[in-house]
């Protein structure tokens, strides 16, 4: 049986003279305490040098992606081969794997595999003998530095950062377009105040600034191609009536140049956006049929990339955004928050408030769904995304409609209907036992009397409304404590009559 | 069984693990330590809670829970995959086909040397 251990220094291939105390995992660190046991256990059957740094970070890229590189097959090639009974221990089970696929030879990894690991690296210096610290230290360094390098090189996340990138600045782009718009109306509003009432599109308030100056030229100005005639009426007329204080070319100009910036700032907003709708449809199409590009570009910043969002569970995606309510709810034992990012998609946005918890949960789920065909699908589509969408769209309809809670309402009222049957029966059954009692009897018969047509009245009195079936249940009970009432008071009348015989004959009754 | 098993599901079980791998899932669910549900499963694997997660080689499209093997190799937890998920669904004791369930861990559990003997046999697997 054979051992493969990789070092940065190269391949080291030992033979394992003892297979039965790997069978003994727990105690297999007591083999390699000492530097001599060690290599009873252990012998260096053949150490495969790597040439340069090169060579040493192929054999690791290759290791990482778990294929076999060309040193490793050479010089497996020359040991293994002639030795085909034997077995291989290999640290990784995906380059286990493709060993066994290429060479033909029987790989072995598990946990006893793993501890023999651990045990060769805890004593590496003695068993591997030819090779001074000092140079697998340099090794080490210098094969950590380039993996690294190579790993940021070749990053798949390289997409998803553009996309994050992409968000976060349309997000600052329009704080900074808003700051802009309210300095460049208060400014030009020492001027000429009454502009900013009449006009109240920001672009077109802009445009006008740039076309007019100040505003004695407004008179004189054409405005058609921004504002509307009736508004154009309107500012002209305010323009001859202003209250603002006069201003000097440098301060228009100054204005205008500010307003130069807004414009452009809007057209890069634009454009910006568009590049971000085109990016989220190539990278993302279901989830971007499913809840909009900007949710879900914000949903894939906050997660880091679209492979991160893939990984999170639907209530995770729910969530994402208002953790910090989160965190408060859960300190102290309140509710917690039904939607995070996830509010501001079209189709939680569509419903009522009521339903608002209920959707952002379906859509969530189907989210997740999506998120994670567009991270591990091969091919492009948005099916998956737009069938969703439908019928998240048909559920979101049947719940703003109603419909359920008018089914479940008659099921109530049914339920109600059966309940009062099986108190009838109960009342039918005390008449007969009557009347085995004599004197008794005829007492009882007339309360039994006096019950039927009370009980026969009530039915026809419910089936007439059934709206007001509550003021029928105060009723029932009314009538029934009357009924109560009436065996009280029939109860103490044989008391009152002295005679011996009687008594004798109720004390029995009572036994 | 009759749905084809797309090829992206590796390892996949044979019918005797697959059996042996459906009895165990009902032991678990008797004992209360299944967790079914791919987000389940995802919750149970971020806790450190798992000890064996089984998953649909026939979910359609099966690229809704290829984020499981990503999870399983990080926290070093063994997967399989069975063919059929409608079967995954009856083991579990749900009336609707499952794509994924996970074994949770108990230390005190009598589940312990099966689970331990399932998680060999699926390492063997993969070499």
């Amino acid at each position: 049986m054979f051992v493969l251990y990789e070092t940065p220094a190269g391949y080291a291939i030992f033979k394992l003279l003892d297979e039965k105390k790997l069978e003994q995992v727990d105690n297999l660190y007591q083999e390699f305490e000492t530097p001599e046991k060690a290599n009873k256990l252990l012998k260096l059957k053949h150490f495969e040098k790597f040439n340069d740094t090169t060579e040493a970070l192929a054999a690791a890229t290759a290791a990482v992606e778990g294929k076999v590189a060309k040193p490793l097959k050479k010089t497996l090639k020359k040991l293994l081969v002639d030795d085909v009974q034997s077995s291989l221990l290999v640290a990784d089970a995906k380059l286990g794997t493709a060993i066994k696929d290429k060479l033909s030879v029987q790989c072995v990894c598990n946990t006893g595999v793993q501890e023999l690991m651990r045990c060769i690296r805890q004593q590496a210096d003695s068993l591997l003998g030819g090779l001074p610290k000092r140079e697998m230290t340099a090794m080490a360094l210098g094969l950590a530095h380039s993996l690294s390098r190579y790993k940021l090189k070749f990053s798949p996340d390289k997409i998803d950062t553009m996309i994050v990138q992409a968000q976060c600045l349309l997000d600052d782009l329009d704080k900074e377009l808003n700051n802009y718009m309210m300095r460049a109306r208060e400014w030009y509003g020492w001027h000429f105040p009454e502009l900013g009432k009449i006009i109240t599109d920001n672009i077109a308030f802009v445009k006008t600034i740039k076309l007019v100056g100040t505003r004695d030229n407004m008179a004189t100005s054409d405005l058609s191609d921004i504002l509307p005639e009736d508004v154009e009426e309107k500012v002209k007329e305010a323009a001859e009536i202003s209250m603002g204080t006069e201003i000097s070319e440098e301060d228009v100009l100054n204005i205008q140049c500010l307003c130069d910036e807004i414009i452009s700032i809007n057209d890069y907003r634009t454009h910006l956006y568009d590049y971000l709708k085109a990016r989220m449809m190539a990278m993302a199409p279901n989830l971007t049929v499913l809840v909009g590009d900007t949710v879900g570009a914000r949903l894939i910043a906050h997660a880091g990339s679209l492979i991160n969002l893939a990984k999170h569970p639907s209530s995770t995606v729910q969530i994402l955004g208002a953790e910090k309510a989160l965190f408060r709810a859960l300190k102290t034992k309140k509710d917690t928050p039904k939607y995070g990012l996830i509010y501001h998609a079209q189709l939680v946005g569509q419903a009522s408030q009521k339903n608002k918890g209920k959707m952002s949960r379906s859509l969530a789920a189907k989210a997740s769904l999506a998120t994670r065909v567009d991270a591990f699908g091969e091919e492009a589509t948005f099916e998956l995304g737009a069938a969703h969408k439908v019928k998240l769209e048909s559920r979101l309809r049947l719940l703003e409609e109603g419909n359920l809670r008018k089914l479940s309402g008659t099921g109530k009222a049914k339920a109600k209907f059966e309940k009062y049957q099986a108190k009838s029966e109960v009342f039918t059954y005390q008449p007969e036992a009557d009347n085995t009692l004599n004197v008794k009897k005829k007492r009882k018969h007339s309360e039994s009397e006096q019950q039927t047509p009370v009980k026969k009245e009530e039915p026809a009195e419910e089936e007439a409304e059934v709206k007001s079936e509550k003021k029928k249940k105060k009723k029932k009970k009314q009538k029934d404590e009357e009924v109560e009432a009436v065996e009280e008071a029939a109860a103490p009348e044989p008391e009152d009559q002295p005679t011996p015989a009687k008594k004798k004959k109720k004390s029995k009754h009572q036994e | 069984m009759t749905e084809e098993v797309n090829p992206k599901a590796f390892p996949l079980a044979d019918a005797q693990l697959t059996a042996k791998i459906m009895n165990l899932l009902q032991q678990a669910l008797n004992y209360n330590q299944l967790r079914k549900g791919a987000n389940e499963a995802t919750k149970t694997l971020n806790r450190g809670l798992a000890d064996i997660v089984v998953l649909a080689g026939d979910a359609e499209p099966i690229e809704i829970l290829l984020h499981l093997p990503l999870l399983c190799e990080d926290k070093n937890v063994p997967y399989v995959f069975v063919r059929s998920k409608q079967a995954l669904g009856r083991a579990c004791g749900v009336s609707r086909p499952i794509v994924a369930c996970s074994v949770t861990t108990n230390e005190g559990s009598q589940l312990k040397s099966q689970i331990t003997s399932i998680q060999q046999e699926i390492e063997r697997l993969l070499v």
